[in-house]
């Protein structure tokens, strides 16, 4: 699987979102009511998916599905170098 | 003969207690150690020497010269080590004395004539050439080595600072209703402070004193010794001896043999038994922490990253300033939780040693909220209390934050590599 349909897998299963609502432009705050726990466990998730480590700053940066799939992208591909 | 207390290097092994404040300013009985120190000894603290990076608060709090040596050749000074938990036996009357605890000064009573020809600006170097001058004897007082030593204390302290403060009986609010258990003059009710109906108060084994515009809502049994500081609420529950709860404090649920410093609550059920809680603390509902091991064993506690035996069979947690823990927290025996941390439980103990700044998720370390954001919302919980979060407060924790960052990064490291491997 690719990072963009893993990162959709974890999504769905943290949030509880149907997979087809995840969309790239998706607000996490406005489309799917996300609160700080859920980002909690969603970078938890994310960390443990793809053995990177994102800082929680960054995690509240990345507002929709498209940034944040952008910035695992990056960490993933920084961690190979 | 004027008071100046110091730090020495043992000041670190009070961490996380003493990383936002000097060790002379942690609180035992009724107040802060230099504010002890000052009255059982009849003197005014008038210099303080600390860690660099708490000059500016410090000197704030204190209001006097912190780090400063400039016009002490003009007295007669009683240096006195700010780990002293009873300074009573130290005689004001002679000079050129330094009173020991083994290997450490626990005072120096230097006359203006060797204080004049001593002094320097490095205090250290001061201190040094001052011992020199003067005869040693072994002093009476002692100096505690770590924050359990603070908590081990408690019970004698809050009974000497009650004796020694004098004062007593109920000058405030006592609802019908609500109990003296023992000698009434074992207890004191400030002018402002109300105790409700259905209070007891079980001052048969030592005295309990409520501080000024303090208030003991119903189903409230305090047992003495217990200090309730200053516009402090009790809201139900069971404060067991040797409690003393600093200013602006709400606690609830079960406490025993703990000191809260101000601004921290315990507003609900769960037990904290044998902790040092610092300031701005906040504790979710049924946070509970562990203060006996099943098989009786001495506690170990981490310091600086490495496992100290206290050889004591009974210490809880040591709780730094701004930590939050989340509702059903559960912290292990002799728990130490860093400056500004966030705890969220995993239904699991928790680990010993978290680190500052950090957030415990899982039951495990992991990169806190930033430094931004959890300034921000220290900013948000002081603005509650009608206090503000100052640039000189906010410079000391962006020094913690980098100083802890190795520590932090590490532990951090670890976990990860748990999880990778599980």
């Amino acid at each position: 699987m690719s990072v963009e349909e893993r990162m959709i897998k974890v999504i769905s299963d943290v949030l509880g979102v149907e997979r087809e609502k995840i969309t790239m432009d998706a607000k996490f705050v406005e489309d799917f009511g996300v609160e700080s726990i859920d980002t909690i466990e969603l970078v938890a998730a994310s960390e443990e998916e793809f053995d990177i480590e994102i800082p929680l700053e960054d995690a509240e940066k990345n507002t929709t599905v498209g940034k944040t799939i952008e910035y695992v992208k990056r960490r993933v591909k920084a961690k190979k170098r | 003969m004027k008071l100046c207390v110091f730090e020495d290097e043992k000041c670190e092994d009070f961490y996380p207690i003493s990383l936002t404040r000097p060790v002379f300013a942690l609180r035992l009985g009724m107040e802060e150690l230099y504010k002890r120190d000052s009255r059982f000894l009849g003197l005014r603290v008038e210099r303080a020497f600390a860690r660099d990076y708490l000059v500016a608060t410090s000197r704030k709090s204190m209001g006097i010269p912190v780090n400063s040596t400039e016009g002490m050749e003009k007295d007669d000074w009683l240096l006195l080590n700010g780990r002293s938990m009873n300074p009573v036996g130290i005689s004001v009357e002679e000079t050129d004395v330094a009173g020991m605890r083994g290997q450490d000064v626990a005072f120096i009573a230097a006359s203006r004539r060797i204080v004049r020809k001593n002094l320097c600006a490095d205090f250290k170097l001061f201190l040094d050439r001052l011992l020199k001058e003067c005869d040693r004897v072994e002093a009476d007082t002692h100096l505690a080595g770590h924050v359990w030593d603070l908590v081990l204390r408690n019970s004698q302290a809050i009974t000497e600072d009650y004796d020694s403060i004098g004062r007593r009986g109920i000058r405030g609010d006592m609802a019908d209703g609500s109990y003296i258990v023992g000698e009434e003059e074992r207890v004191y009710i400030a002018p402002t402070a109300k105790v409700d109906p259905l209070v007891v108060l079980d001052a048969a084994n030592g005295p309990i004193y409520l501080d000024e515009g303090v208030r003991v809502y119903p189903h409230t049994r305090v047992e003495g010794p217990s200090y309730i500081g200053r516009d402090s609420q009790l809201v139900g529950g069971k404060i067991r001896e040797g409690c003393s709860i600093g200013p602006v404090c709400r606690v609830g649920g079960e406490v025993e043999e703990s000191i809260f410093h101000g601004y921290s609550n315990k507003y609900h059920d769960g037990f904290i038994g044998h902790s040092y809680v610092g300031e701005w603390v906040n504790l979710g509902a049924l946070t509970t922490n562990s203060d006996l091991k099943n098989d009786y064993s001495t506690v170990q506690v981490f310091l600086r990253g490495r496992p100290v035996d206290t050889n004591l069979t009974k210490v809880g947690s040591a709780i730094g300033d701004h930590v939050k823990t989340a509702i059903g927290t559960l912290l292990n025996t002799g728990t130490v939780v860093g400056v500004m941390t966030i705890v969220m439980p995993s239904g699991e103990v928790s680990p010993k040693n978290i680190p500052s700044f950090c957030l415990l998720h899982r039951n495990q370390i992991r990169g806190g909220l930033g430094f931004d954001n959890l300034i921000d919302t220290a900013r948000k919980a002081m603005s509650r209390r009608g206090v503000e979060l100052e640039p000189d407060d906010i410079a000391l924790l962006k020094h913690i934050y980098d100083t802890t960052a190795e520590e932090r990064e590490s532990l951090i490291r670890r976990d990860r590599r748990k999880r990778a491997r599980s």
